[in-house]
């Protein structure tokens, strides 16, 4: 967790990033609820608009990754509207189970009635959960997946150990975030095309604070290899990245070996 | 090629198998029997590129990545592939020497059975368009269409055979084929056997000269 010191609060209290604000850390998880809970109406569509749709094949990719098949117990992490628990729950089939976790009530609320709606009730189990205390016994999942959530939790050193604890030996991690593009000129293009992330929030869900904090997380998330060393340090080994998009996005993938306790 | 253009262009294939697979009630039923089947397709030419097709419950996923031993295998051309696709026989499109199996070859058959024997009620999906009456008129002229360009097709072909056996006399016939084919058979045969024949003498006469 990259923890300051902010000079204009008491000394004793350390802060940590909201975007490009310093909060305290104990107030961070409250202003990320909060942004989540002004768009998970509009989450689904406002992913559409900013990626043009292509989150739905970067997505599609990341699943394939995962390496999930039939039996298998998976946890989606910060799975808010549950696109990754809808094509996990196919895999897995009626053998295996999903648990749709999310921090937030709002974001779980709408993958849950989602999820009803589409007919996925077999398999798939629901939990109000913060990354960093996972509630469940050591060595539950086969796969814990955490897309475009990492950059939001508090302390991702934290959230790392406990979806390390509560993967089984063999067990994969699957991280997919946005990073920093290789490419210069990729890089300018999409700082450009992000700035306009904002004015569209405000547009569709009438909130661009939260959509200026979206891009704000983004800048400060940590970089390619700085996530892979970071994953590294919370015990996963052999642990590798796939840029997309030249950098925009990462998925990352780690693994518990099969002789950790 | 890279993983990510695989599986993006998986993505629109799986959509209009699994949306084509979603029409017949029956074939998804049928379908049920072999989830979690997984069949290798490789495409060798024009470009190599490799697949993964995978059986869920009531549809079909198209992965670019699999990390198991697949059930089967089918490795072809494109060509071959749009064969398979296409046509419902499955001697003519599966046994072919353009295409290997291997693994599972039963798994194969059953899977392009079940494709290609996809029965779509395409009157009761306009219904919902065009309402009932409408979608009904459209439904007979569209049959009729097709059934009126199924005998011009055949009608032409009959017209077109007559003309070049019988009136115009520029090729053979199937029977007269048949027979040419047999006579010429023989004529071979004969040949070779005159030719070992020859050859024994040849023998035969080097053997006494020496």
């Amino acid at each position: 967790m990259s923890e300051n010191k902010n000079p204009h609060q008491d000394s004793d209290s350390p802060t940590t990033h909201f975007g490009y604000e310093q909060v305290p850390v104990q107030e961070k998880a409250k202003r990320v609820g909060q942004v989540f809970h002004s768009v998970a109406g509009k989450y689904d569509v406002m992913n559409d608009l900013m990626s043009l749709g292509s989150h739905r094949l970067v997505k599609r990719f990341t699943v394939e990754l995962s390496g999930v098949r039939a039996g298998h117990k998976v946890l989606d992490l910060a799975g808010g509207t549950g696109d990754f628990t809808i094509r996990f729950s196919s895999l897995v089939g009626k053998t295996g189970q999903v648990v749709l976790a999310d921090i937030n009530a709002s974001m779980l609320q709408v993958g849950r009635d989602r999820l009803i709606d589409k007919g996925i009730t077999d398999n798939v189990l629901y939990s109000q959960v913060n990354a960093e205390q996972l509630p469940f016994a050591p060595g539950t999942f086969d796969c814990v997946c955490i897309a475009y959530g990492l950059r939001n939790v508090t302390d991702k050193e934290a959230a790392l150990r406990s979806m390390y604890s509560v993967l089984k030996p063999g067990g994969r991690v699957i991280v997919l975030e946005f990073s920093k593009p290789r490419n210069e000129l990729v890089s300018k293009a999409y700082d450009g095309y992000s700035a306009l992330w904002p004015i569209v929030g405000k547009l569709v869900t009438g909130d661009a604070d939260s959509y200026r904090y979206l891009v704000e997380s983004i800048r400060m998330h940590p970089d390619q290899d700085t996530l892979k060393s970071m994953m590294e340090d919370a015990g996963f080994s052999d642990c590798r990245y796939h840029d997309v998009m030249g950098g925009v996005c990462a998925i990352h993938l780690g693994f518990k070996a099969l002789d950790a306790e | 090629m890279n993983a990510l253009l695989r599986s993006t262009l998986c993505a629109p294939i799986e959509g209009i198998i699994n949306t084509l697979l979603a029409q017949d009630p029956s074939a998804m039923v049928k379908l049920q029997r072999y989830s979690g089947k997984v069949v290798r397709c490789e495409c060798t030419t024009p470009i190599r590129f490799e697949c993964f097709l995978l059986v869920e419950d009531a549809r079909i996923a198209l992965l670019s990545l699999y990390e198991g031993e697949p059930d089967a295998s089918l490795s072809a051309s494109a060509s071959a592939f749009s064969k398979i696709a296409m046509s419902s026989s499955q001697t003519e499109a599966l046994f072919s020497p353009d295409i290997a199996l291997s693994g599972d070859t039963h798994l194969i058959q059953a899977l392009h059975q079940i494709i290609g024997q996809l029965e779509i009620d395409w009157e009761a999906h306009m219904a919902v368009i065009f309402g009932d009456v409408a979608s009904h008129q459209l439904g007979k002229i569209l049959s009729s269409s097709a059934r009126w360009a199924t005998q011009s097709k055949e009608a032409v072909l009959a017209n077109v055979e007559e003309y070049l056996h019988e009136e115009a006399q520029i090729l053979p016939n199937k029977t007269e084929f048949a027979h040419f084919s047999a006579r010429l058979d023989e004529l071979k045969l004969s040949l070779d056997r005159i030719q070992a024949r020859t050859a024994r003498l040849d023998k035969a006469l080097d053997e006494t000269s020496s």
